[in-house]
């Protein structure tokens, strides 16, 4: 996404777009602006005012790239899906796959108000609180039957003892295809997990994909209000999302919080609880260091688009950097022999 | 000739961050000048290190090729002995990273045969290792 949006010019035709919609007469679109954060796609925040009244939506508008066709529907399904059950997340409303109206497909979700994603000013109680729904909401997830909610019609259905090979297989493909320089950690990282493959999954189970701290809306007194940014969502082992909500990246800086709301084990202990499913802690492992080398992909991705040109947003030269070498560095903590750290010597 | 360069760039940074980013005209363009200036910084370190830690990896990588001589592969041989006497020149941050590129694919190459040694290649394998180690501490960003 090169050069700055029309602002102006996205509220006409935004507007043009829901008044051919809603069929309740004209609307108009106020306060628009962009929303920092996540290279994807671009994000957009505006009221749209109607004789009715006036609502606060989300516009998500696609990069110009016909490859994330099938994340946009994907993600979009997965938002329909999920809203009706427990889950909390923002109110999908449309996904639009004609560029007439804004260049790009995009989709249009209700605003969530009043909540925020940092959890950096919270006290240590709220941190608790927050933490304990988080993993809560997690282990509830886990044990969602993903056919009876739909996800077969848009996403494939791997077999229990396949989740992590062809997990495995994608994202050690996106390092081979992507990496700018060679990648001596990833690529040993890899062998380490070719070498002691997982038993199958205890359950096939709805996986958000990106379930961290950051991804979720809340409020401190109410709670979590919406879980954001499903589009890495994909049917696989439970285990993969509890890895990546555990990972370091997420607390740098405060490593015995996980997410920087609670110690790691406490974490584990909550989904357990809530799922009735139990972490083989061997069969973890596993999915802690596969977590780490499916982020390290993306932030390798992350560094090509900014250097092949595809996007010049910083944010992903800051992932491409800043996050490889941490991510590097804690799979180093995972596997290397020489590791003083407290993660070394619990794998490989 | 601009007579210090990673200081400019990073007196840039702090430019940007004090005088043009709390004048942005959207909450979007401070965040993101904001991120521009510390990228900017993590820069200008680059600039003034990024030389000399690739040839110091390089080296690093060049005394585990002389401990892996015995590696049975001839090709990977060939490919280490060449390295082992290809000039670092000239010493431009591309020029490195291109010979820095080529060591780093052999060693990888030679910590796969390691392993697949067991025992016998444990010796190898934990060299690099340490080599790995010592690499992302020298390359470590401070940001």
């Amino acid at each position: 996404m090169t050069g700055t949006p029309d602002l102006a010019s996205i509220a006409t035709r935004i507007a043009e777009y829901l008044a051919g919609q809603w069929r309740s007469g004209p609307v108009e679109v106020t306060h628009i602006e962009q929303v920092f954060g996540g290279a994807s796609r671009e994000t957009f925040r505006f009221k749209a005012a109607t004789s009715k009244g006036q609502v606060g939506l989300i516009l998500r508008r696609d990069p110009p790239t016909s490859l994330i066709d099938t994340e946009r529907r994907l993600e979009y399904g997965a938002y329909k899906a999920m809203f009706p059950t427990d889950i909390p997340v923002p109110e999908p409303l449309f996904l639009e796959e004609d560029p007439v109206w804004l260049g790009q497909p995009f989709s249009v979700m209700a605003e969530i108000t009043d909540a925020r994603t940092d959890v950096a000013s919270l006290n240590a109680e709220q941190r608790a609180r927050i933490g304990q729904q988080k993993w809560r909401l997690l282990g509830k997830l886990a044990v969602m039957d993903p056919i009876a909610l739909g996800f077969g019609e848009f996403t494939p259905v791997p077999a229990l003892d396949s989740t992590a090979r062809t997990e495995l297989d994608y994202w050690a493909g996106v390092i081979d295809a992507d990496q700018v320089h060679p990648q001596p950690i990833a690529s040993a990282a890899i062998r380490w997990l070719r070498r002691n493959m997982p038993p199958p999954a205890q359950k096939l189970s709805i996986v958000h994909g990106d379930y961290r701290t950051g991804n979720f809306l809340f409020d401190p007194s109410d709670g979590i209000k919406g879980i954001l940014d499903w589009e890495m969502c994909h049917l696989g082992d439970p285990l993969e999302d509890l890895a990546w909500s555990l990972d370091p990246l997420w607390s740098w800086g405060e490593s015995h919080l996980a997410g920087r709301l609670l110690p790691p084990d406490e974490a584990i202990g909550i989904w357990e609880a809530e799922s009735g499913l139990k972490v083989d802690r061997e069969t973890f492992n596993w999915w802690r260091v596969f977590v780490a080398i499916k982020a390290l992909a993306i932030w390798i991705s992350s560094s090509e688009d900014f250097e092949q040109g595809a996007s010049h947003d910083a944010i992903l030269a800051y992932a491409g950097w800043v996050m490889t070498d941490r991510q590097n560095r804690i799979l180093l903590d995972y596997l290397s022999p020489l590791s003083k750290s407290e993660l070394g010597g619990r794998v490989g | 000739m601009i007579p210090n360069t990673a200081t400019a760039l990073k007196l840039l940074a702090r430019r940007i961050m004090s005088r043009l980013v709390p004048d942005a005209r959207s909450t979007y363009a401070m965040s993101d000048g904001a991120m521009v200036t510390m990228l900017v910084s993590a820069m200008a370190e680059e600039l003034e290190s990024g030389i000399d830690k690739r040839i110091q990896d390089i080296e690093a990588m060049r005394q585990i090729f002389q401990l892996a001589r015995a590696v049975p592969d001839p090709r990977l041989r060939q490919q280490m002995a060449e390295l082992l006497i290809r000039d670092i020149k000239p010493l431009t941050l591309t020029s490195v990273c291109r010979i820095h590129d080529d060591c780093t694919k052999v060693l990888i190459r030679l910590h796969e045969i390691s392993e697949a040694q067991g025992d016998s290649g444990a010796e190898l394998s934990n060299a690099i290792w340490r080599y790995l180690e010592l690499h992302a501490a020298r390359h470590a960003l401070k940001i």
